[in-house]
Formats: structure tokens, sequence, C-alpha cells
């Protein structure tokens, strides 16, 4: 047995995107797994919808029996099923990555509940997607690999359309007692 | 040139061109092109609808009924924009329209002298005989006297853009009532948006002399404008206008960036938890005759063209403004322009008409005494009062209730789902009564949302109305500019029973269009209430849809168009079969390779070599796109079992059997194969265009109807690729491929699976399973290899000249071989055994679909069947879409109908054309002799019967 080789990217995704905003955008490879258990076994690990992010790598519960986590297996009684080249791994990096996503995302990624588990799938525009961040100008994003290449050739689309003009990147002072509320 | 030496918001610094009907003029940045043509001396701007009757502009802002023109730019031009919501741009190009020959001289101006003839509905009443002529003659005529401007067909190069926002509050308007609103909210920790659809914020305060907080209005709005700026947790949109109202706190609003912008357009959708409604109010014109002619101007719109457009509408004025206050802030307005009052109409007074043929020139009206005045002016500034701007809170079925108090149309409620109309939207006028409302109205939104408790504050009354208005004076009047509705085409209405609003708006067509009734409706109800001796309360209103004034298509589509329409997948061979010079087509979302031509190769040609390859050697095909879901757990048998009506059960582990889905009720859903990966681990597939349905399904039967069963469902479909090698060299490709792989018939037969690592690195699961009729294998490896399986596979199967094929020839081959395909024979109306496949549903086990698959009529004769056709002298082509029948057709075209063509080839192979159809009583059919009748082609074909599988029927060459 040798080592397979390495594994070809979705997409074209390597460099910045066009626009005036300097958001980076990398296609990098992700192991991932889908593990399936019983709702109680997975509760045990983290609830419905929770996300875990550490450095060793990162778990979300999609549904009451199945999660994804790029990271090892956890102990129990669990089935793992690889899913990682079927789902292309994005990297969004830039000053407003996260602001220029949440514009087009179904969900309100600055809600409360979401800047504390900092990941949220989600529909952006037309494309399902799970996003999480570990802070607001590095974005991970998932999205199935087949559309992964029309996914990033719609984000140049939209990154052309920003600009630091508009109203939403107006650099503005905080008042000292304002709440953070932009992530 | 009417520009005042001094004073407004413009920049005079900088001079814009821009032209109108061809004519050069200029403005400053800060102008609307309403204020730059009336800088530039033009009042004439547009001519009516209806009449052709000469018009001016009305007012200064989006309620502008009747100033429309088409306006072009780089981009193209757009028709039917008001002048009052443009600004003014460098080179724009402006034109009239609705005008003959020039506004100065329209021959629609003849229709005047018919007027009478040209009431309320008269189309429905002249244009009866000869029975075609209105389509024919009177529509078209109708259609092009009445149309406004016509739309620009050219491609429109701008970048449209939808977006998404969410907040706590917003607010909608940034006059008085909403500045003081968003500053509350924002002070207060709320996440806040101001919206608001001028470039400055301020609405009428911009114009006022009023003192608020001890400040002038424009200080005061300057100083909460920097309060705004200094909370990060507000967001001030200019230039955005909203216009839709839905459920959920929902407001669809659309912003128009500055001219330099990179997007023409941005469509917002803001999801806030409490929208507060600060769009301010709408003056109401006066009702009298000849109200419509040019200098005839709204009250507010000329002070707000002097102050804050530093523009004279005119050099003589005479004033009717209902309200004294108001009154007085016109006067004193005009002195700022210096511009003479040479009468003052109030209320009691009855102006009785205007005189001039294109601009005012004078107006006549008789006191309350009954005393006949008149005067030469070229201004008419008129007030009646002011109608809220309530659209938003009436989109989502919110009421409008007429006011006796305030002579307009107020919000029932104080509120509507989560909006709340503030200041002038709920009828409050004075501006420090504003301010005063939109503070509450945010301390109220705040204490909803828990940010904080509830003050208790009272709110502000809305502001009474005067309590004498003007009479009008008898002859014509106008009720709705833009759509030439005068108050004899209403009392015609009455006097015909359209009594109710809604038949009345749709009778006389007032309060349709881009103004929707915006200066009409509190009028229309006046002068029904008055013709009619009702109370105005009892008379209602029209019902207000989205859009609140008009919204580019371009903005609402957005990115979505062409090819982007739909988000396109890609397979993941799709980079390498671009390489090789691949024809695509889209097969639902999926870019599927169609064909692999070579130099000079048309697709036919293509078909053919592709077929011939893989019938005599070998051929490879991308199959990707096939659905793949992982099926494991103790019960994963059980659940199979349970959904597929054959039976799966008996699958032993490495093998694998071709497998039928029902629906509930007995039809065919789906087929595919079920794979055993090992004693509690199965792969399916499913078809590419039901792999979602499929999915759904499954998941449904696991999570919700069967809970108790242990089974994990992982879809996976695009995790592999799968890359099919077909023809009787495939097994030599295989062995090439991975000289340890054991694959003699023997040792790998037909139906079998098998897991491991190809050439000893590549991981792989190998299916040997036909679509083709030829020995094949489905080599499945995770889709980041798919690129190095191709180019292996190509490179070692060189000796045997290995041909990629695509899914014309996929199609041919599969037609040969009678197998079914979705959409065309799984069309949602078949039983396994119409498809010739009875024999798989099992009579041992339950399955889903079992039950309702014994209903009499599923298993009565009858039945369309599924069977095979050829031409009787096997060369004629068989057209598609063909009917079947056993009589020619008779002199009208018609033939009884056996059934119908579902695919029709040429076969390669066999050398003349076959088909499949489904057909009454197929299977008993066989050999008789039919026709093929397409009235499309205009062709009938004499076909035989056959059975379904033409090429191959015994199967010997997948077991070579």
């Amino acid at each position: 047995m040798f080592e397979p080789p390495p594994p070809l990217p979705a997409t074209d995704a390597s460099g910045f995107l066009p626009g005036p905003l300097g958001l980076r955008l990398d296609e990098e490879f992700l192991s991932l797994s889908a593990i399936n258990g019983s709702r109680s076994a997975l509760d045990a690990i983290f609830p419905v919808g929770n996300a875990r992010i550490n450095p060793d790598g990162w778990s979300l519960r999609v549904r009451p029996s199945a999660a994804w986590t790029s990271g090892d297996t956890p102990a129990g009684e669990f089935s793992s099923v690889e899913i990682g080249h079927g789902l292309t791994h994005l990297r969004l990096r830039g000053v407003e990555a996260l602001h220029f996503l949440g514009q087009y995302t179904c969900v309100d990624l600055f809600a409360a509940p979401l800047r504390q588990v900092k990941t949220a799938r989600t529909r952006l525009n037309q494309y399902d997607c799970t996003i999480w961040w570990t802070n607001t100008r590095d974005v991970h994003l998932l999205i199935a690999r087949s559309l992964a290449q029309s996914f990033c050739d719609h984000l140049r689309i939209l990154a052309v359309r920003n600009e630091p003009g508009d109203s939403f990147k107006h650099p503005r002072p905080s008042a000292p007692e304002a709440p953070n509320r932009r992530g | 040139m009417t520009r005042l030496g001094r004073g407004g918001l413009i920049d005079r610094s900088s001079v814009l061109g821009f032209t109108f009907d061809d004519r050069p003029l200029t403005g400053h940045p800060g102008d609307t092109v309403a204020s730059a043509l009336l800088a530039n001396g033009r009042c004439l701007v547009a001519r009516s609808s209806k009449y052709h009757r000469p018009r001016g502009i009305l007012s200064a802002g989006l309620e502008e009924p009747s100033a429309l023109v088409t306006v072009t730019d780089a981009t193209g031009s757009t028709p039917n924009l008001k002048v009052t919501e443009v600004p003014l741009r460098d080179g724009l190009k402006v034109n009239s329209q609705s005008a003959w020959t020039g506004l100065d001289r329209d021959a629609g101006t003849l229709l005047q002298l018919v007027s009478r003839a040209l009431g309320a509905g008269f189309y429905y009443k002249t244009f009866i005989w000869p029975r075609n002529s209105w389509h024919r003659i009177a529509a078209p005529v109708i259609r092009r006297a009445a149309g406004r401007g016509r739309v620009d067909l050219s491609f429109d190069p701008s970048n449209y853009d939808k977006r998404r926002r969410h907040c706590d509050v917003l607010i909608v308007g940034g006059g008085a009532a909403g500045l003081s609103a968003a500053v509350t909210a924002g002070r207060a920790g709320a996440t806040t948006i101001l919206i608001e659809q001028d470039h400055v914020l301020g609405g009428a305060l911009l114009s006022s002399r009023d003192n608020i907080d001890g400040l002038p209005a424009p200080d005061w709005v300057e100083e909460a404008e920097t309060m705004l700026y200094a909370l990060s947790n507000v967001t001030v949109m200019p230039r955005t206008l909203a216009f839709g109202h839905y459920d959920h706190g929902l407001v669809y609003a659309v912003e128009t960036p500055h001219s330099d912008s990179v997007a023409s357009a941005i469509l917002w959708k803001i999801r806030a938890r409490r929208i507060l409604l600060a769009a301010g109010a709408i003056e109401r014109p006066v009702v009298f005759p000849g109200n419509d002619r040019p200098g005839v101007m709204l009250a507010g719109a000329v002070r707000s063209y002097i102050r804050r457009f530093a523009v004279a509408p005119g050099k003589r004025a005479a004033v009717a403004v209902a309200d004294p206050a108001e009154r007085a802030d016109t006067a004193a307005a005009l002195n700022e322009a210096a511009i003479p009052v040479v009468a003052e109409i109030l209320p009691g007074d009855r102006p009785s008409g205007t005189r001039g043929r294109l601009h005012l020139q004078g107006v006549r009206w008789r006191d309350a005494t009954g005393r006949h005045h008149r005067t030469s002016c070229d201004l008419l500034c008129v007030s009646a009062g002011w109608t809220p701007t309530a659209h938003l809170f009436t989109h989502l079925g919110g009421r409008l209730e007429f006011s006796a108090e305030t002579q307009s149309l107020l919000p029932s409620a104080e509120t509507c789902g989560p909006l709340r109309p503030i200041g002038g939207a709920r009828g409050v006028l004075i501006a420090a009564d504003c301010v005063d409302d939109g503070k509450r109205g945010a301390h109220l939104a705040m204490a909803e949302l828990g940010i904080h408790k509830s003050l208790k504050h009272g709110r502000s009354a809305p502001t009474p109305a005067t309590k004498r208005g003007f009479e009008s004076g008898r002859g014509s009047t106008f009720i709705d500019l833009q759509n030439d509705v005068t108050g004899a085409d209403v009392a015609l209405a009455q006097r015909e029973g359209y009594r109710d609003v809604e038949l009345i708006k749709r009778y006389t067509t007032l309060g349709m269009g881009t103004d929707q009734g915006k200066t009409s409706w509190t009028n229309c109800i006046l002068e029904i209430a008055s013709m009619t001796s009702r109370d105005p309360t009892e008379i209602g209103h029209a019902t207000q849809r989205p859009p609140y004034s008009p919204v580019s298509i371009g903005a609402l589509v957005g990115t979505e168009t062409g090819s982007r329409m739909i988000p396109i997948r890609r397979t993941p061979f799709h980079r390498i079969f671009e390489s090789l010079g691949c024809v695509f087509q889209t097969s639902g979302d999926w870019l599927y390779p169609r064909y692999f031509p070579q130099p000079g190769e048309d697709m036919a040609g293509a078909v053919e070599r592709e077929c011939a390859a893989v019938r005599s050697s070998l051929g490879c095909v991308d199959m990707s796109t096939l659905g793949k879901i992982d099926v494991q757990g103790r019960d994963a048998s059980q659940f199979l079992s349970r959904l597929y009506c054959n039976d799966v059960e008996t699958i032993k582990p490495g093998r694998l059997r071709y497998a039928l889905m029902l629906r509930e009720d007995g039809y065919v859903f789906d087929d595919g194969i079920v794979a055993r990966l090992d004693e509690n681990h199965y792969l399916v597939t499913a078809t590419t265009a039901n792999t979602s349905s499929v999915w759904r399904h499954m998941l449904k039967y696991a999570q919700v109807v069967w809970p108790d069963l242990d089974v994990a469902l992982t879809q996976v479909t695009d995790h592999w690729s799968s890359l099919s090698i077909a023809g009787p060299n495939a097994r030599n490709l295989l062995q090439a491929l991975d000289p340890d792989f054991c694959c003699s018939r023997d040792e790998f037969p037909l139906a079998a699976v098998r897991e491991g690592r190809l050439g000893g690195e590549l991981p792989a699961r190998v299916f040997s399973a036909s679509y083709s009729g030829e020995l094949s294998y489905e080599i499945n490896t995770p889709s980041g290899f798919a690129e190095t399986l191709f180019d292996r596979a190509v490179e070692a199967g060189a000796q045997w000249e290995i041909c990629p094929y695509g899914l014309e020839t996929l199609d041919v081959l599969r037609v040969e071989k009678g197998h079914i395909a979705p959409g065309t024979e799984i069309d949602g109306r078949r039983t396994p055994g119409d498809l010739g496949m009875a024999a798989m549903a099992s009579t041992e086990k339950d399955f889903l679909g079992r039950t309702l698959l014994q209903r009499s009529a599923l298993q009565a004769g009858g039945r369309e069947q599924l069977v095979g056709l050829v031409p009787q002298d096997r060369k004629t082509p068989i057209p598609g879409g063909a009917h079947l029948s056993d009589q020619p057709v008779d002199r009208n075209g018609c033939a009884k109908t056996l059934g119908h063509l579902t695919a029709t080839i040429k076969s390669p192979s066999l050398g003349h054309p076959i088909a499949l159809a489904f057909l009454k009583d197929g299977i008993a059919r066989s050999g008789d002799l039919l026709w093929a009748h397409s009235p499309v082609a205009g062709k009938s074909v004499r076909v035989q019967v056959t059975r379904n599988c033409a090429y191959d029927p015994k199967g010997t060459r997948l077991h070579v």
C-alpha cells in the first residue's frame, strides 16, 4: 500500500477576489467525516445545532442523528463515513470577510447566538453552505463539491459589486459605551 | 435662469451638463432633474397620458404624478422616471414622453376636442362593433396614444445586487420623527438601520424654518446625523427606498448608490424585529377647474425648491394653502426668493379656473362672499392638507381610516405586525411633535424588545386639519393627474353603479400607475363623499400593494441572470473534459458531458463513433452525477427491504442488485443499485434527477416513520466520483489499472462490488454493473482523485483505443438495451408491471407502495406497457414524441391514440431506427403493425411492436 496522491482542488480559488475589498479566497482540503449515532449518544458530545471549534478540528451537529467532524471520531457507538471529498472547504480572508458574506446569507451572522457558536448552516443566495469562523477576518466555508466552482464564481461577481464606499463600510468611530454589534 | 443667487443645499462650485429633449442645460450637484429643469426655466415637462394636456412639476418628491420622463445614461434608457426622484448627473439625457411631435406642439391635444366622449371606461362601451376591431384597431391605437415611454430592449450592462440585513429596529424615513427615533434606539443599544429615500437626511426639515430644541431645523438635522454616525450600532442608508413590507418583519428596499458606484441598484431584504414607519406625509392638491396646468405646484414643493434647491419656480405667485401656518411659511419662502405674492386664496373660497396654454398665466376665484377675483400669476401654490404616507402599514393588511379630524386616511391601529407608524405617517405634522413622537415610538419599541423598561410615554395626537377647506368651482377638475381622471369620471362611475372604491379604481384607473394614488386618493374620497352625501369614513380606500414606488426589474433579479440563474453543478471530471474539447449540456443542475467531438465532427458523427467504440472495444463515461447514499446500521437491511419493492435482504456482502423503489401510491419512484459493502453497510444509488427526492424520502422514513430502526444515512454523492468503463475490453483495462485486482469472470462476476486501493494507492470501490449492455465496471474514487483516475484509465486504455463518451451516447446505448430512465419512462404514472418489471415486486414481503399497488386500477388490463418499436421499412426515422395508433390519421389529422413514444434513436449497432414507447397492452401486441403519428413533425411512420430490449436481449455480452 502506498499513500494516495494529494487530492486535486475542486475550484480555481487561490488568491484575491476582484474588487476593492481585498478579500482572499483559497481552497484547502479538509478531511471530514460524518458521524452517525443515536441522539442521546450525540447529545452527550454536543447538542443539536452546536458547533465546536478548536485547534484540532471543527465539529458541527447537523442533524439529530448526525454530526460532521474534521477531527478524530469521538469515542462511543458511532459509525463514521468519510465525506471530505464531497464538501469543498474554502477560506475567505480579509478585514471585511464575514461582513461581506453576512450581506448575502439568510441568517444573521451577527446575531447573538451565532456570535457565540461562530458557525452557521445557511443559504448564501442560492447556495447551501456551512460557515464558521474564529474571527471575522478568517471565515471557513463548506460547500458541496459539485457547486464549489459556481460558488466561487458567484463570490467573485458579488465582490466586484461591493466597494469601500458602501454604507456598511463607512469607517465610523465607536462610542466607548456602544455595544460591539459588528462581531 | 431662475436659480437664486444664494442659499440651497447645492454645490455651486461644480456644474453638471444634461439635456432635455436634446437641448443642453446645466445644474449643480445636489439638484434633482426637477429642480434643474425649473432652474433652467423649463416648466412644461410632460403631456398627460390620456388627453395630452400640458403638465408641469407638481411636487418635489416621489408623489409626483405628472412629470414622467425617459432618462438615458451610459447603461441605457429608463422610461417613466419622475423628474423629482432622479438626482442630476453629468451627461444625463432627459426626454419627454407621450408627445407625438413635441411638448410644445403635440398632435395628441386634438383628443381634448373629443374629451367628452373619452370618459371613464369609454373603451368598454365604444369598440364593440365590428367584433374584432378592438384587438386589431382600437387597442393598438389607444395603447400608442396612451403609452408612456418605450422600454429599452438593449443589453443592460448595469451591476445589480441583492443583499440582506438584520436589525433590532428599522426606521423608514430620515425626517424629524425618523431621526429622533434612530438616535433614541441607537443610544439604547439596539442595532438600528435608518433608511432614507433621499440622498440627504432631513426630509421636510431641509426646507423648514422651524426651530427644534432651540436649533434651526437644518442644524438640528446635522446634529442628529452627527450623533448617528458616532454610534457603531447604527447604519444609515441614504438613497434607499423601502417599497414593500412582508411577513415577519421583512422589508424590501432598493438602494440607488451614488453615480460612480459599481452597483447600479441594490435590493435590500431587511429583517427587523421592529419597524418604525417614519415616511412622513404627502401634501394634498386642491381640486378645482384647471388645477393641472403647469405652474400649479404644491406649496411644500415650492418651499423645497426655494430653500433646498435655490430655485425660483415662478415670478408672480398666488397662494391657496388651507393651513394658516403653512400659508405664512409659503409666503415667507416666496418672499425669500423675491417672488411677489399677488393673491391669497383662503379656505372657503372657490377657485373657479386657471388660464394659459402651456403654462399658468392667471387664476380666478370667488371668495366666501361670492365676489369674483382674478389675477395674473405664473405660480399657484396649493395645499389642501396632508395625507400620511402609510403604504407600508397597509401592505400586510393594515387598514387606513378616514379621520374627520385630520381630513386624511390614518392608520387604523398603532401597530401592524412589527410595524409602528410614527410622526407624519400617523398624522403628526408639527416638527417638534414629530421629534417627540419619534422618540416615544422608539422607546415603545425598545420596551417591546426588552431592551429597556416601558416608560409609559403618551403619544402626540395627529395634527387636526383646518376646519374649512377649499370648494371647487364648476368645470373640469382633475383628481388623478397621472391618469387624467376627472371629477366627472368619478361621478360617472357613481352613476353607473361602481360605488365601491375598488371598483372606482378599476373603472376610472384612479390611483393606478406609478403614482398609486399618492396625491389623489384622499381627494377622491372627499369627492365621492361630496357627490353622494356620504360620510367619508364609510368610503374606505383601495388596497395598496408593493411596490410603494416603481423598482427596476434588474434590481429585483440581481446577479441571477443568464447562466447564473441556477447554480451549476460540475462533476469532478469537468476540468479534464473541458481540456478534451467536450461539449457540455445542462441536465438538471448538472453541467454534463454531452459528446466529445473530434476536429470537423458533428454530434451525430461523434455519437456514432463513441457507440462503436463501446460496442467494439472500450469506452468510458462519467457517472458521478448518480446519487449515492451510504446506509449503515443493524437494521440497514430491513430499512432497505421496506423501501425497495424487490428482495434486497438476500444480497450477500460484496454483491449488488438492481432495485426498484415505489412511492406510497404504488407507482415507480426511482431505480438504482443496492450494493452490500458489509454485513450492515450498504451503498445505494439513485438516478441523477431523483437524487434529492430519494434522499429526502429516505431521511423522512428513517427519522419520522421508522425511528425505531437503527439506520444511519449519509449522502455521499459528491464525495465519490464515478467513471464507468464499458466494452469488451473493460476487464482488460481494470486489470491494467491494478494487476493485483482479481477480476476474472468467476472472481469478480456481474453484480459484484469490491473496495480497496486501485494500483495500491488510489482508494476505490469497483461495481460490476452495466447500463450500456456491455461488460462494464463503475470505478468510484473520492472526487479529489477523479482526474488521477481518468488520466490512468486513458493511459492504460490507449492500447484498446479507449473513447470517452457523453450523455448522447449513453442514451443511445440504454435505448438499445431498453433500459428505463427517469422523466421519460419513470414518469410518475408507471407500475413495475407497466415497465415490464412486475416480477421485481416481491410477493413475500411488505414494502412501501405494496398496498396501493394492489389497487384494481393498477392491476387491470389495458394499461400502457413499455415496448420497443422498429420502422416497418427499417429505414424511416420514427419522430420523437409521436403518438401510436392502429389507424392512419383522418382528414382532420386525428387518430385514436394507443400510446406514445418515450425515446427514439437511430441505432448504430443495429443499423436502423428504434424507439421505446408506452402502448396499451403493449406486451400482448408484440409484432403488431401500428402508426406513429407526429402532428408536430407532420409525419406518420408505420412501425412494428417489438420487445423493449433491441440489443443483445439474452445479455450474453455482460458475461464474457
